[in-house]
């Protein structure tokens, strides 16, 4: 039996939003597909898994805004472990506003910058009082991705390489027809909530990219669920 | 200007309100939205009663205001309350507009006003609440309510220094609104026989240390991130609390309220469950900050311990139908009412709490079914789900990998065919349980009504 290990990054902050269902459900997927997985939660004071183990698949979600900046705060402690990581192939998902923590800063409403990871030229501006809502659909390749964003900030620069050409909704601002990031396996995006329970194909996609022997099975109603969303969203 | 144009939107107010409740018979918003069109600012101009108490917060604030109402009822004031209209400043407005002289006075000894979170800049800066209640802040609709932290700074930030809040002192979220700026009263309910060392619910919205970070070291959680706690690292806690809620009895369905000055009473908690404990305490506290005195407090919680329009259980033949109003995306809320089929007995579960076609309120984002605790529906007493409407395949696919046996489901996209499935399979001796929204009101009735017709047997 294959054995896939998850680690979960700052759970404490990063738990918004249903976006626990990411690893929820690939955990599931995994099983189902005769797999043995492990998720470590590593929290915000520990050393994370990844840097001194295998670690198949490492998740970011989002956090509250005066989070992230904590949060960015450790994140550039391990810096040259993640930059290793990403550049490396190591399956990798950043979600919501954690795509920001990956660009070159985050300005806050009365300008003030806090300095980010810098791996790609973008950077994020918070709104002042208004959210975005919205269900969107993206291209990645001859698939399509839905799924939804509930954000306080845009981010605005280049996306060299993008991870979905919008089909509806916003891309990583209301300008621009793109967003996240996809380089080597290192999949970011601004989506928040359980973008992989909603995307039975991309999931596959990603559970391919932890070990491409993997034979996956559906659940049940995964299918259904996504081309009624797809049909209705388009 | 100003006032005659305050004076004005009280005439046209009183008027709209007096013809509304001739044609429709009920509270409405109407009257304050025309009265805040011709005075924007015309919740500063009114002439407050002597005391004014708002109930805000995330869960609770209905059940609570309804219970200071009666309580202060009792003791002899007269109370304006907002309980007919909605909770944001139109519905204020409405209330206020109704029982109030034409010159702006309201007559009546205490206001006690419902008020939602975001609307607290609406409010708080027009008049200064002498007591603001926060029940709890939990993470609630998303797309409404973004996350706990942004709900707290939109409260936090319009406090007035001259408000006291009356805060529960189990919840670290909500416990901290106001440090440094208003006087602070707390209240919290002890442990108990229910208590569990680690959380057992699917979200905590607390874990760490909102000063330093590190993780809380909690001491017991009553549910979710609510309980008592410290911080091994910074030392943080919350202040003690003035007055408790202890001995909480669940097979009577009673407790001990105390207070600073040695008072306390043993107090029915009713239906309502476990919740309607904080609900009682904070508003007991608020009574014994206003004065009154505990035999009336007492004695008033005693009379209206068993009501609650949320909850509906009938027998019908000889099916028991029970029916629970779901809130809005609200996944807390959501999951505690799910507890419900833990209890004894065979259930079936009917779930109408997702529909893409109800824009109206932000269905289409199903997010929230993550952050919510199926757990019972796995339970071996629950022997059918079912679930209905266009969304059934998103709820039933988080069923499926919360691990509730897919076996048990039943997913239909037309209500009306659920109806008849439901209706037609009823059980003997089993109790159907519905969770639904508003939006589903019809289908509860058509299932009920379909019940009805059978007798409740199995066709």
């Amino acid at each position: 039996m294959k054995k896939i290990v998850i680690e979960t990054l700052y759970p404490e902050f990063n738990n918004l939003y249903g976006d626990r269902g990411n690893v929820l459900y690939l955990k599931k997927k995994l099983e189902k597909s005769g797999c043995e997985v492990s998720v470590i939660q590593t929290g915000l004071f520990d050393t994370p898994n990844f840097i001194n183990s295998k670690t198949d698949f490492l998740y970011i979600g989002p956090c509250q805004e005066k989070q992230q900046l904590i949060e960015l705060e450790r994140l550039k402690e391990i810096k040259p472990a993640l930059e290793e990581r990403i550049n490396g192939g190591a399956v990798t998902f950043a979600s919501g506003n954690a795509f920001e923590l990956f660009g070159e800063y985050i300005e806050l409403p009365g300008g003030e910058k806090t300095e980010a990871l810098g791996f790609f030229p973008y950077h994020a501006e918070r709104f002042s009082r208004l959210r975005y809502n919205d269900c969107s659909v993206g291209e990645f390749g001859d698939m399509l991705v839905t799924g939804f964003k509930n954000l306080l900030s845009f981010s605005y620069g280049e996306l060299p390489e993008p991870f979905l050409k919008m089909k509806k909704g916003a891309g990583m601002n209301k300008k621009c027809g793109f967003e996240g990031v996809c380089k080597n396996n290192f999949f970011a995006t601004y989506h928040t909530g359980p973008l992989l329970a909603l995307n039975p194909q991309f999931s596959e996609y990603i559970i391919k990219l932890i070990d491409s022997e993997i034979e996956v099975l559906p659940l049940s109603y995964e299918k259904q669920a996504y081309e009624k969303r797809i049909k209705e969203l388009l | 200007m100003g006032k005659l144009r305050f004076i004005l939107a009280i005439a046209v107010g009183k008027f709209s309100a007096f013809i509304l409740g001739r044609v429709f018979k009920r509270g409405t918003n109407t009257p304050g939205i025309i009265m805040l069109k011709i005075c924007p600012d015309a919740l500063a101009r009114f002439k407050m009663p002597e005391t004014t108490v708002c109930v805000t917060g995330t869960n609770g604030k209905t059940g609570t205001s309804n219970l200071l109402t009666h309580i202060i009822r009792k003791s002899g004031k007269t109370v304006v309350n907002n309980s007919k209209g909605s909770n944001m400043a139109p519905g204020l407005a409405s209330a206020l507009v109704t029982q109030c002289s034409l010159s702006g006075r309201v007559k009546a000894d205490v206001a006690v006003l419902e008020v939602d979170e975001r609307s607290s800049q609406f409010i708080y800066t027009k008049f200064v609440p002498d007591y603001i209640l926060c029940t709890n802040l939990f993470r609630d609709s998303i797309m409404r309510n973004g996350h706990s932290g942004f709900i707290f700074d939109k409260i936090n930030d319009y406090l007035n220094e001259k408000t006291t809040l009356v805060l529960n002192g189990n919840d670290g979220i909500s416990g901290l609104l106001g440090e440094g700026v208003c006087k602070r009263v707390f209240f919290s309910v002890d442990r108990t026989s229910r208590s569990t060392q680690e959380c057992e619910d699917t979200v905590c919205d607390l874990s760490a240390c909102p000063k330093c970070s590190h993780p809380l070291e909690y001491e017991f959680y009553h549910y979710n991130h609510i309980g008592s706690f410290r911080c091994p690292e910074c030392g943080f806690k919350l202040p003690e609390s003035s007055y408790r809620a202890s001995d909480v009895d669940f097979d009577a369905d009673t407790f001990v309220f105390s207070g600073p000055a040695g008072e306390s009473a043993v107090l029915p908690f009713g239906k309502n469950g476990f919740f309607n404990v904080f609900n009682i305490t904070g508003a007991c506290a608020v009574c014994r900050l206003m004065g009154i005195d505990i035999e009336t407090v007492s004695e008033s919680v005693e009379d209206l311990s068993a009501k609650t329009g949320r909850f509906d259980e009938r027998l019908i033949g000889s099916a028991k139908v029970t029916s629970m109003l779901s809130k809005n995306q609200n996944p807390i809320s959501c999951s505690q009412s799910l507890k419900y089929l833990n209890g004894e007995g065979e259930k079936d579960a009917v779930l109408l709490i997702t529909d893409s076609n109800d824009k109206a309120h932000g269905h289409e984002d199903i997010s929230w079914l993550y952050d919510t605790d199926f757990k019972p529906l796995s339970g071996e007493n629950v022997k059918r789900v079912y679930i209905g409407g266009s969304r059934c395949w998103d709820l039933a696919n988080c069923l499926e990998i919360n691990s509730v046996p897919t076996e048990k489901l039943r997913i239909f996209e037309d209500y009306d065919e659920l109806a008849s499935a439901v209706s037609g399979e009823i059980c003997p001796g089993r109790e159907t349980v519905i969770y639904f929204e508003l939006y589903a009101t019809r289908v509860v009735s058509k299932i009920k009504a379909q019940i009805e017709k059978t007798g409740g047997k199995a066709q």
